[in-house]
């Protein structure tokens, strides 16, 4: 699969040498991703600007069976992006253009590269509103968090991803271009090829124009910060809120350990030091968002909730959710490492996924940080290792285990919304089947037979050894 | 900076990597690692965003020292730093002289000077050197009687040379708040160029000799009116001058921030209106950014710039290595201030100044950038109206 003189010339033509990175320094930093799960050199990065630079290089490289690797932004945290087996990888940092807006429409045509929060801001000032929100929106990309489906901050109200996409250009593992979906509002002509490729983790095909489905601005956002006594307290709120017809667009909790950890590195005394707390926020019409806030206090109090206060300013409302962000950097004072997993149940069995993972934890003596996304039922799960070690590690592996097993026994699954990639690849059969696996693998072996396509991810491992 | 260059080795995340690895010696240091390095302009934003908590000035610092120490600084600024800046005398010269080419060059315009290393690229202007540097204006400052609180200042080289007039406005408001200023005559600059360049033993020689300085005068903390001063006595000078926590020995307050805190002093409401730009050293350096706010929204009719979150591009050394993303980042500040209708920036920063200025004057703007203190003072001295 070597790269040889030949090819290199060929890749110079098709990209201008400015736009392919050579160098041993550049081989380094695209070596590996946010997961850190394994760093292994490139041979090249290629950054394409157009599809049919695109097309080229992959007729090239699968002609030659050489590997290659979409990336965004690098911030997957299951270790999608990361070139195990050398090879090229295809950055799309450049491709970064929102291609236009139809405003009487409602979408979106953008490259891949346009960072997540980049083109929220552009359509929000068009009063048009593009609700996935993943925590990473200030870096991530579009085309990472169609391959990721990537949910986010807001998806108890606005879904994932998926529910925004309507076509796609993608470049085949051959080199062929094809455009699937419609602008139509509904369609059902043939299979919905879309959905397969949303989600597919850069495996099955490269994606180089997007179209995303808008909707208008909310008129009005609140905010809600309510300290509960025990997770249950919380999660019940959350489902009493539903039952009542309150559909929250956040509801983001952060457990003991979470606001422990918060409080230390916050160097904040205001933290309480028991209990948990759960951010809502809530949106609409001015008065119906209003309406709703005071019903989710009222919700929050009937379960128990020794506070809670409702944002009355833009200051408050930033300083509720610095509190939220806070979490990720304030984790490492926890431990070295963390096996961060983003599973998720059924709400109704959110109390007593929570519990089980407190129990496991307990048996396992390891500390286990949960907080995320609560009402769609999601649960970042956070195994924290006081050091890299062998045997440690091992440990840690094994609880996670423990906590998918549970997870797919309450009709939940692995993964909500960072996918499955390297990390997760070798838990894949805790909940996929043998025969749904090899429908997989029959796929990709259509759509992708010499297997150039992010190789070395979970399509390529056999997960069900144990 | 990424959102110019869109290149992952020109992120936090990127240069950590690369440092990990010359570490491990898996590459070796290169002229190209140099640039990938000293490309960064330290506002520190990304050790305030960083999920996983990292302080990267840390790395920085580190990875810029090995490699200077492997493959050189840039001559003429290393000699500049070792042998000129420490020597007051020698630099006064310097700068003098620099002057002198600065009224005689047959320039377009006037009274400013051409910043040299852009000199065949269409050039910046910088505004003339001051004929008598702040330090020796305030050879003697004035007794304040009664004064209940005694503090040093910190003044800095681009203040010194180019901006006296905010040491003039920062002890004239200390004065009317009953409290006395010194200026230990034989400060030198505070060494924030070198730890850019990596020179680690030049910037601690000037730790030293400031630390010797301050300490010849007594004085209850030490005060300063340029952010990138305040940021490197209070972050870097306690590592530079050996742990310990120790630093200069007495508490180091931003000018802002001292008088947000510690005075009283009353203002009188200007009639124009103002607005902020954040010094990344003060923002993210310092973590202040409430506390200039509060004084000017009691001292003129504040307006903050919408959206705005945007650096200056000046940076120190970065803009005389890295011209062009320099100017483009620039840019994006110009243009989140033209939806402004007020006509003074004020900051606390006199780099951010001088880059404002720069800036604006070539998008043919009427604005003007100025340094907070001189607003307040303007407040303290207004004898109008009470808003
Ligand atoms: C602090 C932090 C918070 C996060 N919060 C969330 C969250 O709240 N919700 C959430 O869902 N995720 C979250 N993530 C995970 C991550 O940001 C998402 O998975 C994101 O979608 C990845 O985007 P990226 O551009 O970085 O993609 P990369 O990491 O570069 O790539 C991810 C995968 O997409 C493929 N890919 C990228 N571009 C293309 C393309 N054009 N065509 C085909 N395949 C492509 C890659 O091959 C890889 O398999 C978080 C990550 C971090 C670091």
């Amino acid at each position: 699969m070597s790269i040889d003189s030949a090819i290199l010339a060929q890749l110079r033509r098709i990209l201008g040498r400015e736009n392919l990175f050579e160098s041993m320094e550049k081989r380094i930093v695209y070596s590996t991703d946010a997961s850190k799960a394994a760093a292994v050199l490139p041979d090249l990065i290629a950054r394409p600007t157009s599809t049919e630079q695109i097309a080229g290089i992959l007729k090239l490289a699968n002609s030659a069976g050489i590997p290659v690797y979409p990336r965004g932004a690098g911030s997957g945290l299951t270790g999608g992006a990361v070139p195990v087996r050398g090879g090229i990888v295809l950055d799309f940092e450049i491709m970064n253009k929102v291609l236009g807006i139809d405003r009487e429409n409602m979408t979106a045509l953008v490259q891949p590269g346009v960072i997540t929060q980049n083109l929220q801001k552009h359509v929000e000032k068009l009063g048009l509103f593009y609700p996935p929100d993943p925590a990473s929106s200030d870096f991530c990309t579009i085309g990472g968090n169609v391959a990721e489906n990537s949910g986010g901050l807001r998806g108890t109200k606005y879904g994932s991803t998926r529910e925004y996409v309507m076509a796609l250009d993608v470049v085949l593992a051959s080199g062929e271009i094809i455009r699937i979906g419609t602008g139509a509002p509904k369609s059902v002509t043939g299979y919905d090829l879309v959905r397969l490729f949303v989600g597919s983790e850069g495996t099955l095909g490269v994606f180089t124009e997007i179209l995303l489905r808008l909707i208008p601005l909310p008129e009005h956002v609140e905010t809600v910060l309510a300290h509960f006594p025990q997770v249950e307290c919380a999660a019940a709120s959350v489902c009493m809120m539903f039952s009542r017809g309150i559909t929250p667009r956040a509801a983001e909790l952060m457990d003991e350990l979470a606001v422990e950890c918060v409080r230390q590195y916050k160097d904040s005394d205001v933290l309480p030091r028991e209990g948990v707390f759960c951010l809502f926020e809530v949106d609409g019409p001015r008065f119906a968002a209003m309406d709703e806030s005071e019903r989710v206090v009222r919700i929050c109090e009937e379960n128990g909730a020794t506070n809670v206060a409702r944002a009355t300013s833009e200051a408050e409302r930033e300083h509720f959710w610095s509190l939220r962000r806070a979490i990720s950097p304030a984790l490492y004072n926890l431990g070295r490492i963390k096996l961060n997993e983003d599973i998720c149940v059924p709400r109704s069995r959110l109390a007593e996924m929570l519990a089980r993972i407190n129990e496991i934890g307990e048996r396992y003596s390891l500390r286990i940080v949960n907080f995320g996304h609560i009402g769609d039922g999601s649960i970042h799960t956070n195994v924290m290792l006081e050091h890299d070690d062998e045997a440690l590690r091992k440990k840690g592996e094994q609880a996670v285990g423990e906590i998918f097993a549970a997870a797919v026994s309450m009709g939940g699954t692995l993964s909500a919304e960072h996918g499955i990639g390297l990390t997760k690849a070798q838990y894949l059969g805790k909940e996929v089947g043998e025969k749904e696996f090899s429908v997989m693998v029959r796929l990709k072996k259509a759509l992708d037979p010499n297997g150039i396509l992010n190789p070395g991810k979970f399509i390529d491992v056999f997960p069900h050894s144990q | 900076m990424f959102a110019e260059l869109q290149d992952e080795a020109f992120v936090a995340r990127g240069r950590i990597r690369l440092f990990e690895a010359l570490r491990r010696n898996e590459v070796a240091a290169s002229p190209e690692l140099q640039k990938i390095m000293s490309a960064c302009l330290m506002c520190q934003r990304c050790s305030e965003a960083c999920p996983s908590g990292v302080q990267f000035m840390e790395v920085l610092r580190a990875a810029r020292e090995r490699l200077a120490n492997e493959l050189g600084y840039p001559l003429f600024a290393s000699l500049v730093l070792r042998h000129v800046v420490p020597r007051r005398k020698l630099f006064d010269f310097a700068l003098r002289g620099a002057s002198l080419i600065q009224r005689i060059i047959p320039g377009k315009k006037q009274g400013h000077l051409r910043h040299l290393p852009l000199f065949f690229k269409g050039g910046k202007w910088l505004p003339p050197i001051s004929t008598k540097s702040a330090l020796r204006r305030h050879l003697s400052p004035e007794r304040v009687a009664d004064a209940k609180v005694r503090v040093a200042l910190f003044v800095g080289c681009l203040t010194n040379y180019v901006y006296p007039e905010i040491v003039d406005a920062c002890v004239e408001l200390l004065r009317r708040a009953e409290i006395e200023t010194v200026i230990p005559p034989s400060q030198l600059c505070c060494g924030t160029p070198a730890v850019a360049l990596g020179d680690i033993d030049a910037a601690r020689k000037l730790a030293q000799r400031n630390k010797e300085s301050f300490e010849s005068v007594t004085c209850d903390c030490i005060v300063t009116a340029c952010a990138s001063c305040g940021r490197m006595l209070k972050h870097e000078y306690p590592y530079l001058l050996g742990g310990k926590g120790q630093g200069l020995g007495v508490p180091v307050y931003d000018i802002a921030e001292f008088i947000h805190a510690k005075t009283a002093l009353e203002f009188r409401r200007l009639d124009e209106t103002v607005t902020y730009h954040d010094p990344c050293h003060l923002r993210w350096g310092q973590g202040i950014q409430a506390e200039p706010r509060e004084l000017l929204a009691r001292s003129c009719q504040f307006k903050e710039i919408p959206n705005d979150m945007y650096c200056c591009g000046q940076a120190g050394t970065f803009h005389v290595f890295y011209p062009e993303v320099a100017e483009m980042i620039g840019r994006r500040k110009v243009e989140s201030l033209t939806e402004l209708d007020s006509r003074e920036v004020a900051t606390g920063c006199p780099g951010c100044i001088l880059q404002l200025n720069d800036l604006m004057t070539k998008a043919g703007m009427r604005k003007k950038a100025l340094h907070t203190v001189e607003v307040l003072l303007r407040a303290v001295t207004n004898k109008g109206n009470q808003a």
